[in-house]
């Protein structure tokens, strides 16, 4: 049996400990696509720990249809996208951490403007679009895992990700990053 | 095996992360080096996949995994009292828990189980008189002299209530009667 399953199945025979299981062995991803989808480590803090909460307590909901990891990635990225619609802010941080340090060579802050162009760019992209580079991209789901995190067919997800890379090629040529080959 | 270029390219972010098995790797990398627009696929994504989240901290990890733990128990332990009293109002709960955490009998261990029900004013039973007869009322009465039906109701200089109420007369009885009455009129 699926070692993920064996952790659910004995959180629900009583064993507490289980949980704590589940969130070290996924907690460095979870946060990673919820800092990707808000552009703050606060808020990917506070909602990596929403999103185990309420993962355990719907845990008897999950049939096992699809991997323990892509119905967890589901709930991370409803309680982003809710997160999201509640409190539009204007993401700053990760600008700032790059931008903040002026000094050393020419060519790091080069980069790290780049960087930026680059995080400002996927800000800008619808936000299916924007869901299907971060988890294709930064967390390698499969097509077909990531239409299940999406709740869409392998299709759409092709076609949002060949949109978003179009368009973030648009964008970053635009400000005079063309991609490196 | 991929074969195609659109299905080699679907695998670029896996092929990036490095979790791909070896033989579909090497058939990716034998496809990448031919194919320019997977060149730039790679290129785009290794720039991009580049942006690190920022490490919330050694603290943050260690401490999470507990933290869930605890806040799934709490809200669990929430649900079961929310399923229990739902009907209640808070107070009538908070009530309820009141009566039932002074009404459980907390037995020590140096203490017999009888004298634990006498200094428990909630389960101290009540004795049965039921058996007594006026025969033996008189009987008892009898038996007790005027200081022990007196002395025990005197304060620490010797004075007795009892025994000054006993020494009026009716009228006096009457008047201090009336007094009361208009004093507990008046609210005192």
């Amino acid at each position: 049996m699926d070692e993920d399953l064996r952790l659910v199945e004995r959180y629900i025979a009583g064993d507490a400990d289980a949980v704590e299981d589940l969130v070290m062995k996924y907690q460095r991803q979870i946060y990673a696509v919820l800092y990707r989808m808000t552009g703050n480590t606060e808020d990917a803090r506070d909602l990596t720990q929403t999103a185990f909460v309420r993962a355990m307590e719907g845990v008897r909901g999950f049939r096992g249809d699809s991997s323990f990891k892509t119905w967890l990635y589901q709930i991370a990225i409803n309680a982003g996208l809710n997160h999201l619609k509640q409190n539009r802010r204007q993401e700053v941080e990760l600008e700032e951490s790059l931008m903040g340090h002026h000094s050393g060579a020419l060519s790091t802050i080069i980069e790290k403007e780049r960087r930026v162009s680059i995080k400002k760019g996927l800000d800008e992209l619808p936000e299916r679009q924007r869901l299907a580079v971060i988890l294709r991209a930064y967390e390698g789901l499969s097509c077909a895992e990531t239409a299940q995190v999406m709740g869409c067919t392998e299709g759409a997800v092709k076609a949002h990700y060949h949109h978003a890379v179009k368009k973030l090629r648009e964008i970053l040529k635009e400000r005079g990053y063309a991609i490196r080959p | 095996m991929q074969s195609d270029h659109e299905g080699i390219k679907e695998l670029l972010p896996e092929y990036l992360r490095g979790t791909l098995p070896d033989e579909v790797k090497s058939e990716v990398e034998s496809h990448v080096k031919d194919c320019r627009d997977c060149r730039d696929e790679v290129a785009f994504l290794t720039e991009i996949v580049s942006i690190e989240a920022p490490d919330p901290g050694d603290l943050f990890w260690k401490t999470l995994p507990r933290k869930v733990k605890l806040t799934v128990e709490e809200k669990k332990l929430g649900f079961s009292l929310k399923y229990l009293f739902g009907g209640l109002p808070v107070a009538a709960v908070a009530a309820l828990l009141l009566l039932a955490l002074i009404s459980t009998p907390v037995q020590r261990k140096d203490m017999p189980a009888q004298v634990l029900i006498f200094r428990d004013p909630l389960t101290a039973s009540v004795p049965d008189y039921g058996d007594i007869t006026e025969k033996d009322i008189t009987r008892i009465t009898a038996q007790l002299t005027d200081e022990e039906l007196y002395l025990p109701h005197e304060d620490f200089m010797g004075h007795s209530y009892y025994r000054e109420v006993a020494s009026l007369s009716s009228k006096e009885i009457e008047g201090l009667y009336e007094a009361l009455e208009k004093e507990q009129r008046a609210g005192g």
